[in-house]
């Protein structure tokens, strides 16, 4: 197994699309081969290793870290298959589209359609798991279709639209239009004010209490953390999306508790 | 393994505990297929409704297709869900026979019990062996659609609802080998001593893990020999030990003998069957040694049936 430590250059690019950096794409090379690989920057191709500085080491487990300022660069993550993909620090939009396997670690915040499809792509992350300790944008697990996303902040604006199933936690408030078109999956939102997102529309069951006995499966210290409101509360359960025939379900505590 | 011809020969010292005469022979066993269950509930209450529906009509292979008892009690920092329950172990001929059998007892006395949930209890296994037994894999289907699959930490598990809320049940649970059929037999001067000496065996027995006594209270009046004079019968009475037969059959009792009950075991392996075999018939002596019980035998087919061969003497010396 290999550690590929990739610490970003300073550069003058405003984005950088790393969808391309990969487990599987790092494996098949030497290290030369990678510094003289590109990516694109701004449109324009540029190498790798004008980007990054590579460490190659042997590790018990497949690990890629990305250190450095990482916020302009899309798609990290992106269709990772398995180990871990640790980023030390915040991330540009699309971390983890259509990821497939292992898990991505993101010391930060990261930018909008998190584990959402990759460029043409019909679905978004369909295994493995994200976890952000930062804040989350727009377009959180957009047709999702398996896996587990947890973000101990708080997450943008439609926040698993389309989601086809899969879980999403999020630690902290969300933006307008949650789980619009959301067909199955699970969205924990113990923060207390998002309950009030889901009033009055039709699309969207009555919350009703619920017995969420499945909780206590979870073991990861994260997920644990930001469930722990709704474990020490009264569960309300939302069913979403009626719209579209939905059986998922928003599980959130109820603004009095 | 061992011979048991080799066993007889070389049985030469005789050996007694506490007055009680210790047969020179041997328990002969099965290969089986194995599995465990969790169940739990709200409470121990529920939890052992489900355990008790679940193992009933579980006692021998030979009509109920399965051998299945609890195990153990489990505190609620035992289970996965950390609420009270039971662990089950179920022992069959086949793998396909105990994939059935577990699916229709968990459908009709797990699901069908409010407040339980039903987890796998062989999950240090589960990358030994791609050997599975259905659990939510089967019953989901129940949820007409509704059921939810949740991927939590590696596993599979389903969320199907029910009138109480929702069953939670795990999708599969490897299954792995076993040995059913270890055994021995309790020959006393009356049936009130031989029933509280089989009694002071099983209760020291039950605490022991990976073995099962799954008859009923552990024990069975009615051993068995292979065939009968009935053509449709593949076994009959234990005519050697029926103390009614004495003077008409080739009987292995004397006068005095005048009832005998044997203790069924089934295993996850030979250690836990012998330590199981070990731990009961210790207690039955030191209990009822010189108060009625006599003889400790064991039932055997002369070898040729099962290739696990328990012999006394080797284990209680």
């Amino acid at each position: 197994m290999t550690r590929w430590t990739l610490t970003l250059q300073p550069h003058p690019f405003q984005r950088i699309d790393a969808s391309t950096l990969r487990r599987s794409w790092l494996a098949d090379k030497t290290q030369a081969q990678i510094e003289k690989s590109t990516l694109v920057a701004d449109g324009m191709p540029v190498p790798f290793g004008d980007l990054f500085r590579i460490l190659v080491n042997e590790s018990e487990t497949d690990e890629i870290i990305i250190e450095g300022d990482a916020e302009r660069c899309d798609g990290l993550g992106a269709l990772h298959d398995r180990g871990v993909f640790r980023v030390l620090g915040h991330v540009g939009d699309y971390a983890g589209a259509s990821l497939r396997g292992g898990t991505l670690l993101i010391g930060g915040s990261a930018g909008h359609f998190v584990g959402a499809p990759l460029a043409s792509r019909k679905s978004g992350m369909s295994r493995a798991t994200i976890e952000i300790t930062g804040d989350a944008g727009d377009y959180v697990g957009h047709r999702m279709r398996r896996g587990t996303i947890v973000i101990a902040g708080s997450a943008g604006t439609h926040l698993a639209s389309s989601m086809v199933a899969g879980t999403i936690a999020v630690g902290s408030d969300i933006g307008h239009q949650p789980c619009i078109g959301m067909r199955r999956g699970t969205v924990f939102l113990p923060g207390a004010s998002t309950a009030s997102l889901f009033d009055s529309k039709l699309t969207f069951s009555a919350p009703f209490d619920y017995d969420a006995s499945f909780l206590s499966l979870y073991q990861s210290p994260m997920m644990r953390r930001v469930l722990h409101p709704l474990i020490d509360n009264v569960v309300k359960r939302i069913r979403a999306d009626r719209s579209v025939g939905g059986q998922g379900e928003i599980l959130t505590i109820s603004q009095q508790s | 393994m061992s011979d048991p011809q080799e066993s007889d020969s070389d049985e030469t010292a005789p050996l007694q505990i506490n007055g009680v005469t210790i047969e020179p022979t041997f328990a002969e066993a099965f290969d089986m297929k194995a599995t465990r269950v969790i169940v739990t509930a709200i409470d121990a209450y529920w939890a052992r409704q489900a355990a008790v529906a679940m193992s009933g009509f579980g006692t021998s292979v030979i009509d109920c297709k399965i051998e299945i008892d609890i195990e153990r009690e489990l505190t609620a920092d035992e289970t996965p869900d950390g609420r009270p329950g039971f662990a089950l172990l179920g022992f069959a001929m086949s793998g396909d026979g105990l994939d059935k059998q577990i699916v229709r007892r968990c459908g009709q006395c797990v699901l069908t019990c409010p407040t339980t949930s039903l987890f796998s209890g062989m999950e240090h296994l589960r990358d030994q062996t791609d050997k599975r037994v259905a659990l939510g894999k089967a019953l989901r289907f129940f949820g007409d659609g509704h059921q939810i699959s949740k991927w939590i930490e590696g596993q599979r598990y389903w969320r199907v609802p029910v009138m109480d809320g929702e069953f939670l049940c795990q999708h599969d649970a490897p299954r792995t080998d076993g040995i059913g059929g270890g055994n021995f037999l309790l020959v006393a001067d009356s049936i009130g001593v031989a029933l509280q000496a089989a009694k002071t065996a099983v209760d020291a027995i039950a605490p022991l893990p990976r073995v099962i006594a799954p008859f009923p209270g552990g024990v069975v009046r009615s051993g068995s020999k292979v065939g009968s004079k009935y053509k449709t019968l593949v076994a009959s009475t234990n005519d050697a030990y029926c103390p009614t037969l004495r003077g008409i059959v080739d009987s292995k009792l004397t006068s005095d003998q005048n009832a005998v009950l044997e203790i069924v075991l089934d295993g996850l392996d030979f250690d836990s069957i012998a330590t199981a075999i070990g731990t009961g018939v210790h207690a039955a002596c030191e209990a009822f040694g010189q108060k009625g019980l006599l003889a400790i035998t064991a039932g055997n087919y002369g070898g040729k049936l099962g290739r696990h061969h328990f012999k006394l003497h080797e284990i209680l010396r």
